[in-house]
This record gives structure tokens, sequence and C-alpha cells, in this order.
């Protein structure tokens, strides 16, 4: 899943660490979702999205992910 | 890209009181958060642990049979179930990833534990001394607070 965090943030100046801060998440769950190693769960989402005032999905992007064991055609 | 004021955006939180800004006070925040409450929780209660483990070790040598040799060897157990309350305290208290990583430490070490065990008892086939379950356990605990302390430290 993509998300356009990074650039909302720094559109505020703010660091990972204040945008952690604004969450009540640590700093390390912050810097997983802005990479992708980590999903939010709804509710951070949620609170991600109401903070910049942006609905989720203009936030985060799904993409359908590849078929693990592709059947050969 | 357009810089905007963090104050003119709806919805969004007022600015944050500036941080530590010397090098000294950086150095402190970090060391003063990772000793934090979990950290000395999870440390106190393995020592507590080990403790128990060698007062429990030399019972046998040191104290007549009775009420008081049995309280001792089985004491490991209060402190082991004190430092699992204290671990789940922890998991409690953080956020969803530090969770998830709680979660993956927890099956690391049961992954490491059983491929130890294995390695035991293929050892005791092969003819090797038996090795005490005591090395197995001190081994996994040991694993698993180091992991611990790694995913406290990096969610500082």
């Amino acid at each position: 899943m993509k998300n356009i965090l990074p650039e909302l943030r720094a559109q505020r100046g703010w660091t990972q660490g204040d945008l952690a801060t604004q969450l009540a998440v640590s700093r390390q769950t912050v810097n997983a979702v802005e990479t992708g190693r980590y999903e939010p769960s709804l509710s951070l989402a949620f609170a991600i999205a109401a903070l910049f005032a942006q609905p989720i999905e203009a936030i985060f992007q799904w993409q359908r992910p590849p078929p693990r064991f592709a059947r050969e055609p | 890209m357009p810089v905007i004021n963090p104050n003119s955006v709806p919805g969004a939180s007022p600015p944050l009181p500036p941080g530590p800004t010397t090098p000294v006070d950086r150095a402190l925040a970090r060391v003063n958060r990772f000793y934090s409450l979990p950290v000395v929780g999870i440390l106190g209660s393995l020592w507590a642990y080990l403790c128990t483990v060698v007062m429990a070790a030399l019972a046998p040598r040191y104290l007549a049979a009775g009420g008081t040799r049995e309280f001792v060897l089985l004491l490991p157990l209060l402190t082991a179930l004190l430092a699992v309350c204290i671990i789940f305290w922890v998991y409690l208290a953080s956020d969803e990833y530090v969770r998830h990583r709680i979660l993956k430490c927890a099956a690391l070490t049961g992954v490491i534990m059983a491929f130890s065990t294995l390695g035991y008892f293929c050892l005791e086939m092969l003819g090797h001394e038996r090795l005490s379950m005591i090395v197995v356990n001190l081994y996994g605990w040991a694993v698993f607070t180091v992991l611990m302390l790694w995913v406290l430290y990096r969610a500082r």
C-alpha cells in the first residue's frame, strides 16, 4: 500500500517524531508506515486522515498484491 | 511544493514545543528514553528470575527437606510469572506496530528454542552427555530479552 505521508509531513515541516507525537504512536511506527513496511490499522489510518484533514483514500493508495503462485496459461 | 502553515490547516494541532537542542541534551534524552520503565521492568524481572533459579539450584545442597526447600524450588515459577506479566504490560502499553514487533520476537524466540531443543536431542542421539533443560530455559529467556530490548530501543 502506497501513501503520501512523507509529502504531507514535509508540507507541514514536521519530523517523523512530531507526527508520532501527534498520533500518540512511536516514531518507529510512523517510519514503518511511511516506508510501506507496515500497513496501519483502520483506527490509525482514520487518525492520520483526521490529522491531515483528508480522506483516507487520498493518503493511502491500495494496490492489488501480485499473485504469489501465478498459474501458467 | 508550497509550504503550508500548520496553523492554517483545518484539524491540525498547534505547533509542538521545541525539543532538546544541544548534542548533549539529545544524547541524554535518548538514554533516558531507552532506560524507561519498560526496560527497567524487563531487566529487573529477568534479574529476579535468574536469582531465584540460582537459589533453586543451590537449595538441595544447603536446605533440609521440607516446606522451605520446596518453596525455594518453586520460587522461579513466581518470578517467571512476574516477567511474563511485565512483558504483557509492555505489550498492552505499546502501539500497534511495536505490538506486532513484540509478537514477532515471541515467535522468533519460539522458533530458535524449537531448533535448539532439536539440536540438543540430536546431540543426545549421537551420544553426547545429557543436557539440562535449564540451559535451554536460560538460553530462551536471554534470546527473548535481547530481542525485546532491541524492539524497545528502536521504539524509543
